[in-house]
């Protein structure tokens, strides 16, 4: 496999003296390697390509608990410290391609100086679970996608940077951004009013 | 001969400088291809995981993956938006990033004073993601004896080329 060869190929001389290499051991893995980096493209594009035709509609249910204070903070802001119910069904998002789901809640409300606010509440990495047979009911609590949370505290802090909180109509959000473990990254989100808050 | 030598490893070089200002151009971000530095958006991103880089007219909204240089420092940062306020004309936003993996905001990188970044510290978007194909990049730069040894194999390669 090693002679010189093998190494440094067969040579002949062409018609108009040229020298031509084949067949050495370069050539071969050249072209192997070519092959492999092709196929290997082909297959990421087309694994990228099923969660195209990937459809889910999860069950989402998603209301502010109560708001437990709305203060001045740090003189020029406000801060909303509030409560939410989340009842989400994600589980079906879930693809052979998709790796985990990042889902946070966030609340949304326009503002005579802001026409967009969007302020992450909550969030959740949700990892692939391996596939196993399903769960009697009471042991799906495990599952983190099958999301129930009441009165649930809000992980990140509610600011406004000017003082527009008050009497505001607010929307609710839950956002899930599907990560593949090869390709494209997509997001999808359900909008539910919450109210005014006070 | 030398006139060969150098012209071969000289086309190889050029028409990679348009393939790579091309891409720039088509996906509008000054980096459209970025690997993966550190472990801050883990469990999503891992040190080595190539991402693909777009930036578009979109506005920015939260729960994007944003990819980001500081003033004064020339580090990417990659990470996920959690508040947009974007004013009435629509002609400033304020945007607060932070790492997956990070328990708080990111505004302990940002500059001294510095609250929220603006549009033109954003460089682009995740769109696409590869595995762990980048460890090649970060091997090479923590070891650079690595990279000169492998630029010479290159060299000697292409000069002792026996192909016409």
């Amino acid at each position: 496999m090693f002679s010189a060869k093998a190494v440094y190929g067969n040579s002949a001389r062409l018609r108009d003296g040229k020298v031509q290499t084949m067949h050495s051991i370069w050539h071969r893995a050249n072209s192997s390697l070519t092959f492999f980096g092709t196929v290997a493209a082909v297959l990421c594009l087309l694994t990228t390509g099923t969660d195209f035709f990937h459809e889910s509609n999860p069950s989402v249910s998603l209301k502010l608990h109560d708001v437990r204070r709305l203060v001045q903070h740090h003189g020029s802001k406000e801060h909303a410290v509030v409560t939410f119910d989340l009842d989400a069904d994600l589980r079906d998002v879930f693809s052979w391609n998709t790796k985990q789901l990042f889902a946070f809640v966030q609340a949304e409300y326009e503002t005579p100086e802001n026409r967009i606010n969007q302020v992450v509440l909550w969030d959740s990495i949700i990892q692939q679970k391996p596939p196993r047979p399903p769960p009697p009911p009471l042991l799906r609590r495990g599952d983190k996608a099958y999301i129930r949370l009441n009165a649930h505290k809000t992980k990140y802090a509610f600011i406004e940077p000017g003082r527009y909180l008050r009497n505001r109509e607010v929307n609710l959000t839950l956002v899930w951004c599907v990560m593949p473990r090869v390709g494209a990254m997509y997001t999808q989100q359900r909008v539910l009013p919450a109210g005014k808050l006070p | 001969m030398i006139g060969q030598a150098v012209l071969e490893p000289g086309l190889i070089v050029s028409s990679v400088l348009v393939m790579w200002k091309t891409l720039i151009l088509l996906t509008g971000s000054e980096s459209p291809v970025v690997v993966v530095l550190s472990g801050s958006m883990e469990p999503a991103m891992y040190r080595g995981d190539i991402l693909f880089l777009n930036m578009g007219k979109a506005p920015i909204r939260t729960g994007e993956i944003v990819v980001f240089y500081l003033d004064g420092r020339d580090i990417p940062i990659v990470h996920r938006v959690i508040a947009v306020h974007e004013r009435a004309n629509g002609t400033h936003v304020d945007v607060l990033t932070k790492g997956d993996n990070n328990h708080g905001d990111d505004r302990t990188l940002y500059n001294k004073g510095q609250e929220w970044l603006h549009q033109q510290h954003i460089m682009g978007r995740a769109v696409g993601f590869l595995p762990k194909l980048g460890m090649v990049t970060i091997v090479l730069n923590d070891y650079p004896y690595l990279k000169y040894a492998l630029i010479s194999v290159l060299g000697l390669l292409l000069l002792t080329n026996k192909e016409t």
